[in-house]
């Protein structure tokens, strides 16, 4: 699950039929802390802006006290915020943000080091409910007090003509800055154990059902894989009988007919050729079925040998697949470049072979055929484009056509076992990718499938 | 050497009857002895119980989808079991998934065809092993 679908606000979305929260919640959750318990998914972003946040806080301070005595600061300053900010050292920063910022008040008072007061103590409580929030709630808790804290703390002292003095703060802004954090913080520790906690909950409870039903269905996937292969090999040892003793008895019969006369027989023998030709056929049949199957289930079966593979010379290799068809009904074909990618070069073909072979079988005999080929890239993905101007599919069709045995309605007579589109699916699929298909009926259709992009490096992991 | 007899492992009748038939047609005159499961197949070879007094065969075809014990297990058992690891094995089988044959491969085989066989061929391996 990627880090930015946890968002509270989304988790709030996610959970159906239950109202959305306020307005001003909403705001508010985008913009504060998740759950201490999905913070380590957020803790990437929310490093960066946290430690940029702080940084520029410190230098926004330096400016309103411009005093190069402070600069040794600096180092330490940015040390601790980037600690803060790591999940890992986290509690290692923020306590050394605590002690550090705690000892020098400390350290002044007891005059235990000289000029300590030239650290400036107006940062130091600036920072404190700011470490407390951090401690106590959260990272992006800590920039919205963080943010409201010195924002507030800037305009009192902008306000009051101190912007360049040297001075601590006033009781009263003090008082001001504390009171607005610690009800910010409030507002979080509740909205975060009462609100989104709950929600948590569920969604925990929701993944975990998921991966329970994940296990289930990779175990059934399996033994249906399984089922058919075993299937295909049992059904096949009968139809070896089948078109073995077909043969053999076509034969006798044949050399019955030669010896008797023609008179004596009820039955011509052309009847006879003709009923075993229907039963070899419908034997041969059987056999490309199983082979089929047998191949589906050897697609969701076979190591994948990824490769860098030219998704050009597929397409060609599939277009001269089809050049008889493709010049006898002049079909227009437009074969963009395409990018390579890292993937099973066989599988590869045959998902080409398979949907360019489609897009021209199901083009409307009654119009002139147009197949358009192209992909779209972006970082993640490349996705390839097959289009014809065809005969189109039925909406209530389209899932169907990538279960096995199944096929569209209109498909006719259109030759074709419907184990095609199965296969093209279970080999994208395993590649994680993803097939799709737009169609209108009368016309055309449109399949897609993405590959991810893959390095060489990434390849040896998959 | 003609009166080698060739080792048949098949539970299935009709298949087993078809290589008889298609053998036979080829002039292949070995006679056959089929057996109908990997034990009986082992007794045999071992020359145990009914089979005590019969010959070693000259050439055994064997089935992978056997009731018992699979081919490729008869194959792994009478790998290294000398005199009975000399003859030669033919393996005749509805699957040509690449796992199977590759297990097998491991216990050695003279070759492999997938039903139904292409008989002129197997009577031309069959004629070049046997003389």
């Amino acid at each position: 699950m990627s880090a930015s679908t946890l968002i509270p606000e989304q988790i709030a979305m996610a959970k159906s039929g239950q109202e959305p929260l306020p307005r001003w919640m909403r705001l508010y959750n985008v913009l504060t802390a998740p759950h201490p318990d999905i913070k380590a998914v957020h803790v990437g972003r929310q490093a960066r802006i946290t430690s940029t946040i702080l940084v520029v806080l410190f230098i926004i301070s330096l400016f309103t006290f411009s005093s190069l005595e402070r600069l040794p600061i600096a180092p330490l300053y940015v040390i601790g915020c980037y600690l803060l900010s790591r999940r890992k050292h986290y509690w290692l920063g923020a306590v050394g943000m605590l002690f550090f910022f705690g000892f020098v008040p400390f350290a002044t008072y007891f005059e235990i080091v000289r000029n300590a007061h030239l650290l400036d103590l107006s940062a130091v409580w600036l920072l404190m409910p700011v470490i407390l929030t951090s401690l106590l709630i959260g990272l992006q808790a800590t920039v919205i007090t963080a943010i409201a804290v010195s924002t507030t703390a800037l305009v009192v002292r902008f306000a009051l003509g101190e912007l360049f003095a040297y001075e601590f703060l006033t009781n009263g802004d003090l008082l001001l800055i504390l009171v607005a954090s610690i009800v910010i913080s409030v507002a979080t520790f509740i909205r975060d154990r009462y609100i989104v906690a709950g929600q948590l909950q569920e969604l925990r409870d929701a993944q975990r059902e998921l991966q329970r039903r994940n296990q289930d269905l990779i175990l059934y996937n399996r033994e249906l894989r399984d089922f058919a292969s075993i299937l295909a090999h049992d059904l096949r040892a009968p139809l070896v009988n089948i078109r073995g003793f077909t043969d053999e008895l076509q034969a006798l019969v044949r050399e019955a007919f030669q010896n008797a006369q023609p008179e004596d027989s009820l039955v011509q023998q052309e009847d006879v050729d003709e009923f075993f030709g229907f039963l070899e056929e419908s034997a041969v049949a059987m056999d490309e079925l199983l082979d089929q199957l047998l191949g589906l289930s050897r697609a969701g079966r076979r190591e994948l040998t990824l490769e860098l593979v030219r998704l050009d010379a597929l397409v060609e290799h599939s277009l001269v697949m089809q050049r008889h068809s493709l010049q006898s009904r002049q079909i227009e074909v437009e074969h963009q470049p395409l990018p390579s990618v890292y993937a099973d070069h066989d599988g590869l073909q045959q998902v080409m072979d398979n949907l360019v072979g489609n897009a021209v079988k199901y083009l409307d005999p009654g119009r002139p055929g147009t197949i358009r080929i192209w992909a779209d890239e972006d970082d993640e993905k490349v996705v390839i484009y097959i289009q014809d101007n065809g005969r189109g599919i039925a909406e209530d069709d389209l899932e169907k056509i990538f279960q096995p045995f199944r096929r569209a309605r209109n498909s006719g007579e259109t030759d074709g076992r419907g184990l095609g589109l199965a296969f093209v699916r279970t080999l994208i699929r395993r590649h994680g990718g993803q097939v799709a298909v737009q169609s209108q009926l009368g016309q055309g259709t449109t399949f897609s499938f993405s590959l991810p992009k893959r390095t060489p490096e990434a390849t040896e992991a998959a | 050497m003609s009166h080698k007899t060739i080792l048949v492992v098949e539970d299935n009748r009709g298949h087993a009857k078809l290589l008889q038939i298609h053998l036979h047609r080829r002039e292949i005159d070995y006679p056959l002895a089929i057996v109908k499961s990997g034990q009986e197949a082992l007794d045999y070879l071992r020359q145990n119980g009914d089979y005590a007094a019969v010959e070693p065969p000259g050439l055994i075809l064997l089935d992978l989808n056997l009731p018992d014990i699979s081919g490729a297990e008869l194959l792994k058992t009478i790998q290294g079991q000398h005199p009975i690891d000399q003859i030669p094995r033919i393996i005749l089988t509805t699957s040509d998934e690449r796992e199977d044959l590759e297990a097998c491969r491991e216990y050695g085989y003279y070759s492999y065809h997938v039903k139904p066989p292409v008989y002129d061929d197997l009577a031309d391996e069959i004629r070049g092993l046997l003389g």
